[in-house]
């Protein structure tokens, strides 16, 4: 490329603008500084919330300061346009960069390694010579020998009066870094893909009920083409503690009135079923009418019953005339200190339920049975074990549907295949000539390497020491 | 007896950069082999007591901040001995020391407890990516050691101070190449702890890339370290313009995991 300007073509120039290293320094530098705006300004906030935390440091302007912002794209940036932009700007940099600079790399991979003529063989910037008491032809072996043992092929050429053995390791690994760049703009495809043809939304379902659409954040439905139901939602928590072990959701798939996936999800393991991902993302309490308390029912005898009642319903104790009716219900009962009970929490951390007890119509016991606690189960006639009060949690699901993810993937692993052959692998080439001196061996090794230029030059001089012995 | 190995391996470390620090300014053969060996000690302590309380949690002790300074400055340790196998420069310790006892201190004085593990990092991911992402970040670490080797020797290069720790420091060539080196092993375990950060998110959060402040931040780390892979081979900026980005990028780094954990409002805090 000329490096007289006004010789340019303006294709020439474009070119040139999007090749330079310099415009890649100015993108990562603007990316990365722009990014950490958007890390401090909190994304898609109210803006009554971004006003209170702007006025700590502006005060009375910070109105005006978040209109601003606002206009700039600040608030919502990593959606903005010129964010957009700025990732469009940086992908063809990394293009054209490696398209101007491809050719070249690929002459060199393409080209395997050539004998050197003497005056290549000078200026190599690795030169080392050693004498060896024996012929050529019999070093020869030896030279090829060490060789083989630290991963090279050598191939020979005799010229007249001496012996030239070449070899080279990791001709390919020249392409890693283009690799990576490759890698980068897959991924970049990938997300552009996700972004077009997919879609983010959530979906609560109390458990029982089903849908066949989920909603985007302004409550716009998708239909799933499919129906989606929760059959039962549960947390567990970590033995005497409301630290959360679990969130599980048990959900079918209904596709054309028939049930074709049944699958217990929880938060790492997610459901799959024609491109849409079901997520464990959240989940809530709201407790109505027909939620059902199921309660496994034995009596002192053994006999046992499975049952299930709403609020201020009444079971029987199997065998008995005890009846038991729910009077009372806490979704986190909890004591304080002067052994008053209380409701703690507003999820279902901690569930019980009163069950009053009669014997013909009158009140004989009322004791509050802890679904968590077995210890409170066993009553005066039998045991209540408190199974769950079911059709009262809805799991929070959030669905996506993301083509684009496959293709992410693909460019990640070539990112690493790539990066391992940029950082890990070099391209280095040897050469050495034997040469026949008053019945001793002068043996020159010329050397050059792309990367590691030390540690090369080390593995040169332990080379020598195993061919002199 | 976690907890007293855990104040053992302190106490050498502390030991340790007590000795690297008068090893500045008055050092010896023997006393440079004396630091190694005490930071061998405490580096053997400190391993068995992540190991012992790898078994009492279950799971890589690294979901809390005591857990996660502590393992950080574990691999600095690792990486600093990496180093020294191969390049034997002893007066490094001096400058990687104080940052390891600065991490072990910050773990000390944090809340200790075994916490059980929240539902999102029950996964098979937290060793992996946690591992790959602190083995990156100590290298930079080290390298940022480095940084601050190569800025000393140059100044006293220039002011003709061509006596005392000039002698004891490597040449500007070799601290380079370390630099170099360890730039070379942070940037592709950074860049695939970001992935396997992606590929975690995507099965816990539903998608793997939300632009949170910890994503956003450990991009940024990763722009700032492909500049300098960047510059150095096409616009030859090494040495000194290498060693100051690589402080700044370790000053990124430590922003990127206290900072982003104690203000920022992110969705990856498991404090």
């Amino acid at each position: 490329m000329s490096d007289n300007k006004r010789n340019q073509s303006i294709v020439d120039r474009i070119w040139n603008f999007f090749s330079s290293i310099t415009l890649a320094v100015v993108v990562f530098t603007v990316i990365s500084l722009t990014s950490i705006v958007g890390t401090i300004i909190e994304q898609q906030a109210e803006p009554e919330r971004s006003i209170k935390l702007l006025s700590k440091m502006f005060g009375d302007a910070a109105p005006g300061v978040y209109k601003v912002l606002d206009a700039l794209g600040f608030t919502n940036m990593y959606h903005s346009w010129w964010f957009f932009a700025l990732l469009f700007i940086f992908a063809a940099n990394l293009v054209i960069c490696s398209l101007d600079r491809l050719p070249k790399i690929w002459k060199l991979v393409k080209e395997p390694i050539k004998p050197l003529n003497p005056e290549q063989f000078n200026v190599m910037p690795i030169k080392r010579e050693a004498q060896l008491k024996a012929g050529p032809d019999e070093v020869k072996g030896t030279v090829e020998a060490a060789l083989k043992k630290i991963g090279y092929r050598p191939l020979t050429r005799r010229e007249d009066g001496s012996i030239q053995i070449y070899a080279e390791k990791g001709r390919h690994s020249r392409l890693g870094v283009y690799i990576v760049h490759f890698s980068i703009l897959v991924i970049l495809i990938g997300a552009v893909i996700g972004m077009l043809f997919g879609f983010n939304g959530s979906l609560n379902l109390l458990e029982g009920t089903t849908s066949s659409a989920a909603y985007q954040g302004n409550g716009t439905a998708y239909p799933l083409g499919f129906e989606i139901r929760c059959d039962d939602f549960e947390v567990s928590f970590y033995d005497n503690s409301d630290a959360p072990k679990a969130y599980k959701s048990w959900l079918t798939i209904i596709d054309n009135g028939k049930e074709v996936i049944k699958k217990e999800i929880d938060v790492n393991n997610p459901l799959k079923y024609k491109g849409i991902t079901f997520y464990q993302a959240s989940y809530g309490f709201s407790p109505n009418k027909d939620s059902l308390f199921r309660f496994a029912v034995m009596s002192n005898a053994g006999v046992v019953q499975n049952i299930q009642i709403k609020f201020g319903e009444s079971f029987e104790i199997p065998g008995t005339k005890i009846v038991g009716k729910v009077a009372g219900f806490s979704p986190a009962l909890g004591q304080d200190e002067t052994g008053r009970l209380f409701t703690y929490a507003e999820m279902m951390n901690n569930p019980a339920a009163l069950v009053e007890f009669t014997e013909g119509g009158k009140l004989k016991y009322k004791q509050w049975i802890l679904k968590r606690y077995p210890q409170t189960w066993k009553v005066q006639d039998g045991t209540v074990e408190f199974k769950d009060l079911w059709g009262a949690q809805y799991t929070g699901l959030q669905v996506r549907k993301d083509p684009g993810v496959w293709i992410v993937y693909l460019g990640s692993i070539l990112m690493a295949l790539g990066l391992f052959a940029a950082f890990f692998m070099s391209h280095s080439r040897v050469w050495i000539k034997l040469s026949d001196e008053k019945k001793t061996a002068k043996v020159s090794v010329a050397a050059s390497t792309n990367k590691n230029k030390i540690s090369f030059e080390q593995k040169i001089d332990k080379f020598i020491k195993t061919v002199t012995g | 007896m976690g907890t007293i190995l855990f104040e053992l391996a302190l106490t050498f470390y502390f030991t340790a950069t007590i000795i690297s620090v008068v090893e500045v300014f008055k050092g010896s053969k023997e006393s440079s082999r004396l630091m190694l060996i005490i930071t061998g000690i405490g580096f053997l302590i400190h391993s068995s007591s992540i190991i012992y309380r790898y078994f009492a949690a279950g799971h890589l002790p690294i979901t809390s901040m005591h857990e996660a300074s502590s393992f950080f400055a574990w691999c600095v340790v690792l990486i600093f001995f990496l180093l020294e196998y191969k390049y034997k420069i002893g007066i490094m310790g001096s400058f990687i020391l104080p940052v390891v006892f600065v991490l072990m201190l910050s773990s000390s004085v944090l809340p200790r407890g075994i916490h059980p593990l929240s539902p999102v990092l029950q996964s098979y991911w937290l060793g992996i990516h946690t591992f790959l992402a602190f083995l990156g970040n100590a290298s930079f670490a080290v390298a940022f050691g480095v940084g601050i080797m190569y800025l000393l020797q140059e100044h006293y290069l220039k002011s003709k101070h061509l006596h005392g720790l000039f002698k004891r420091l490597p040449s500007l060539q070799i601290l380079d190449e370390i630099n170099y080196k360890l730039i070379s092993l942070g940037f592709p375990l950074l860049t695939l702890a970001i992935i396997t950060g992606a590929l975690w998110a995507e099965s816990a959060w539903g998608s793997y890339w939300r632009w949170d402040p910890k994503e956003v931040w450990s991009l940024t780390t990763w722009f700032i370290y492909a500049l300098v892979l960047h510059v150095r081979l096409t616009a030859g900026w090494r040495g000194r313009k290498a060693a100051i980005l690589s402080i700044i990028g370790f000053s990124v780094i430590l922003f990127t995991f206290f900072g982003v954990n104690l203000l920022l409002k992110s969705l990856h805090s498991f404090v």
